[in-house]
Order: structure tokens, then sequence, then C-alpha cells
């Protein structure tokens, strides 16, 4: 086996762990709305229902 | 005055108060202002008086999260900087903007909007647009708001005999800035290339940074990893808090009643529709700028939506086809450019390639989150409501917007607008630069553009830069003058 450099070793360490954080990093990013339950914020109003993504009054 | 080298510059006795790096609308705007108030100034753009493919390059760099553009295609590197490809829209900051809003985290700013009102009549003769008009409230929770088109103004192409006449501002093109390199609390000097291993150092008495929205972050993490720190002391937020504004179809609509006309008026300025202050505040969402494009000539896509409509609202549907031919109807899409929270995980940072003067190029990552989803829903539900109220049509969201799938992957996935990464703050410990856009405990650094934006608002940014320009002219005006 070949002893590497102390130097040469602490680089590749930081390398390995600069990866190791980039993965980490690229995770958190992935998108996750397609993971998360269905939302839906329509406020309440007493004017307009919604009905397949319509929005109309309740006479329509 | 153009200098042709730095070797020329040195040798011509010009002894610049200021260096601003970078020659896009802040760059430009601020070498403009303190030439009226008699400041020498020198700007130093990295490009030619025209971009090529080669200059792009160092423009590359990698994107991590959500589908965006190709960073290199995102701005230009050349004098004038990005208002080369600037789309022209000119829309201020609102009020609300500047405050600190208890549902998102991370907003306020240390200044008010009234800092910046003093020079938006000088924002507008520069831009070429006449004066911004108030906000109108078309329903309490959707007000009309005024956009205005620049024609528009290239920086590079207008001001480029102003500048090369002038006696107080000098230029040095193609001299990348590679690091500045600091002294006790303050810049020293920048290091610039002169060519392929050639660097050289220009002393500075103050240097502003104005590089653009993603560049002055790379230029500063770059500085600051190479010198120990020592450039931005506090770095917590550098880099970080960076925004853009997601662009969006959300809608369809049928108006009626000759409502079209509010909405397809001609440039150079136009009615837009925007969640009022109000409604931002009640439901905790976002700005937004919202806009209506007819279906024509793709008229199939409002036969649909019509033919939809019958089975959702047969009531409204048969009273349409009872005015069909006695007064004009129109589809039209919903399209939106809204506003990001500001999270200190959408980032900068250096990545691992790097360009070809050995500077690490950038990663960007960047995602939408659940708040600006929650904006898009609860604004085009708002808009929906008011053309109900006001009888003037109907609306039918996006089944994106309905069921939570992804965000679809369009061409135009956000405005091209970089903002952050140096954010204005009242703290070191959340922000980069005070409320001078002087960068916390340095003498003489500052930093202009969007990215000393704490929050986004819905606005284009240019306009703004240029307001944040010209005053950032005046501060160091007045500061030079004194001292």
């Amino acid at each position: 086996m070949i002893e590497l450099p102390r130097q040469g070793l602490m680089k590749a360490q930081a390398e390995v762990n600069s990866r190791r954080r980039s993965l980490v990093s690229r995770i958190l990013m992935l998108p996750l709305v397609t993971l998360a339950p269905k939302v839906w914020w329509a406020p309440a109003s007493s004017t307009v229902v919604v009905r397949d993504g319509w929005v109309l009054s309740k006479a329509d | 005055m153009l200098f042709r080298s730095v070797d020329e510059f040195a040798r011509s006795g010009f002894r610049p108060r200021v260096c601003i790096v970078g020659t896009g609308p802040a760059g430009v705007s601020l070498a403009l202002r303190l030439q009226d108030r008699k400041v020498p100034c020198l700007l130093v753009e990295a490009g030619g008086y025209e971009f090529n493919s080669a200059s792009q390059d160092f423009y590359r760099g990698e994107v991590i999260g959500d589908h965006y553009h190709q960073l290199h295609e995102a701005r230009l590197r050349q004098f004038g900087g990005t208002s080369g490809h600037w789309s022209g829209w000119v829309c201020p900051l609102d009020a609300s903007d500047f405050e600190a809003r208890a549902y998102m985290p991370n907003s306020g700013w240390p200044i008010r909007v009234t800092d910046l009102d003093p020079y938006s009549a000088a924002a507008d003769e520069m831009v070429e647009v006449k004066p911004h008009q108030k906000d109108r409230p078309m329903t309490p929770d959707i007000d009309y708001i005024h956009y205005r088109f620049s024609p528009p103004v290239r920086f590079g192409n207008k001001y480029r005999a102003t500048i090369e006449r002038s006696a107080t501002i000098g230029l040095l093109l193609n001299t990348p800035v590679l690091e500045l390199v600091p002294g006790q609390n303050r810049i020293e000097s920048i290091k610039v290339s002169q060519g392929p291993g050639v660097t050289t150092d220009i002393r500075v008495d103050h240097v502003c940074v104005c590089t653009g929205g993603i560049e002055n972050s790379r230029l500063l993490l770059w500085s600051n990893a190479r010198h120990a720190g020592r450039v931005v002391p506090h770095a917590a937020a550098l880099g970080r808090y960076w925004m853009e504004h997601p662009v969006a179809q959300w809608a369809d609509v049928v108006t009626h009643n000759g409502y079209e006309q509010q909405f397809e008026a001609p440039a150079p300025e136009r009615w837009m529709f925007a969640p009022s202050d109000r409604a931002k505040k009640a439901h905790g969402i976002g700005g937004a700028h919202i806009w209506m494009r007819a279906h024509q000539p793709d008229l199939d896509r409002t036969k649909e939506f019509l033919h939809e409509a019958m089975c959702v609202a047969p009531n409204w549907s048969n009273r349409l086809l009872q005015r069909f031919g006695k007064e004009y109807h129109c589809g039209a899409l919903v399209q939106a450019e809204f506003e990001q929270f500001p999270v200190p995980e959408n980032r900068i940072e250096l990545g691992s390639k790097t360009d070809a003067m050995g500077v690490p190029l950038t990663t960007l990552y960047w995602k939408r989150s659940a708040a600006e989803r929650k904006t898009a829903c609860v604004a085009t539900y708002l808009l929906g409501e008011a053309l109900v109220q006001k009888d003037v049509g109907r609306l039918r969201m996006r089944n994106y917007l309905t069921n939570g799938a992804a965000w679809p992957e369009g061409d135009q996935p956000a405005g091209w607008h970089h903002m952050g990464g140096t954010r204005m703050s009242e703290s070191s410990s959340t922000g980069v630069v005070d409320k001078n856009c002087k960068v916390f405990d340095m003498d003489n650094l500052y930093v202009g553009g969007s990215s000393v934006f704490a929050t986004s608002g819905h606005a284009s940014p240019t306009y703004n830069i240029v307001r944040f320009a010209l005053r950032l002219g005046d501060h160091l005006a007045s500061k030079l003058t004194s001292s």
C-alpha cells in the first residue's frame, strides 16, 4: 500500500466530505411537491364556489 | 473616457474616487449619478461592447433544484450588461414590500419605499417611461396595477457616447476582476486580468460591486475564500436568500361585456391585476402581477373551455351563448409573475469547475416552495372571485394548482430576475449590506444591483436597480465630499 503524504490525505478527505455535503444538498433540493399531500388553499367565500377548478357564482 | 488598457489608465493620471465593477444598469446609473455630483469614478467591465460565446462561458454554472434557465443565457457579459436583452417591464416595489411581514420569515428591509421615491423621476427618464400611476382597486382583494414598458433602453447603446466623452467617468473594457484584495476592514485593490496568465492590481479608494444578481455573490464568495473571510467579514448570509420571480400560467378565462379592452391595451403601458395588500396580509401570500393574453389564434382552446363550462356552469354558459353575436367574447390565458419567499436554502455557491481564469463557476440551488404555490392558488382564486363579483367573466384554474401536481416545466420557469445573495439588512447576521448598500464592517466596499434585495416583491427589478444605484450615488457623493 502506498502511504499518501499527510497533506494529500487531508485533501482527499476534504473532497470526500465536500462530495457528501454536496450529495445531501442535492437530495434536499429535489422537488418534493409530488410527494406532498394534495393541497388547496381556497379561502372561504360566501360569493363564489369552486367546481372542477372553475371559480363560479352559485347561480352559474 | 475610454482607456484601452490598464497601463493606459495607470499612466493617465486619472484618479477615481470610486471603482465600479460592472457596467449593467446598476453600474452605469451609479457612474452617471457620481458624474452629476462631480465625483470621478472608474467603470471596469469584463466584456467588450458586444458579448461573444467565449465571454459568456464565464457565466456558465450548474443549477440544482427546480428546472431553471441556463445560467450563461440568463445574463450578458458586455458593456451595458443584461439590459442588452431586457424586455423593458417597469414597476416600482410596493410600500408593503419593505415591511416585515409576520407570515413571511426573513422579510423586512432597513429602509422604506420613501427612501427610493426621490429617485423615481430620474429613473423614469433613464428608462424612458412616463410617471407611475397609483394602484386602483378592482375589488377589496384585487387591484389594477400600472405597468410601464421601456422601449427597452439598452444601457450600453444609450450611454456609450456619454461615458466615452465624460471627463469624470473612466471606462476599462475586457478587464475581468478576479478578486478583491482586502486590507484592514477595507478593500485595498482589485486584481484584474490583462490576458491569459497576466494579472495586475488596481488600487481603489472606494469600490462598488455591480456585476449582477449572481456574479456579485460569486465574486465576493471567491474573494472571501482567497483572503480568509476578510472581504465579507460576516458571511452567514452571503450567497443566500437568493430569489427569482417564478412565472406560470395559472388559469384560463372567458371575459365578456367588452372587458378584454381592460387587458389588451398596447404598450407602453398596461393595467394588470395584483392581490391587494389586504389580501396578501389576510391570506399570508406574496405579491404577483397577473396579466391576460388572448387565446387567439389558438381558438380551439377557447372552444374546449366553453364546452367544459356547459357541464359545470350551465346557467352562465346559456347566458353567454345568448349573447353570442351581440358582443365580443374573449378567451385568454392568465399568466403571472410572482414573489418568492426569501429562504437561505436558495443560494449561490462556488462550484467545483472553474472558468478559463481559474475562478470557480457558480452552483445555484433554487426551487420554489409551498409558499409560492399558496400565492398562486389564492391569487388565482381571488382573481376568479373578482371576475364573478364584477360579472365580467369566469376563470378556470389550471389543474396543477388544485391537485398538487408538480409545477409545469415550461419554456420560462421564471422571469430571468436574479435577486438576493448580498441582501440588505439591519444586522450582519441576516444580511451582507447595510441600509446604504455598504458591506458590514468594511469601510469602502459597496454592492449595487438586485443582489441587495431583501425581498423581491413582484416588480421587475431593473427599474428598482436603477433607483437603488442613484440613491447609492448620492450617498457616496455625500460621504466623499464631506470627508
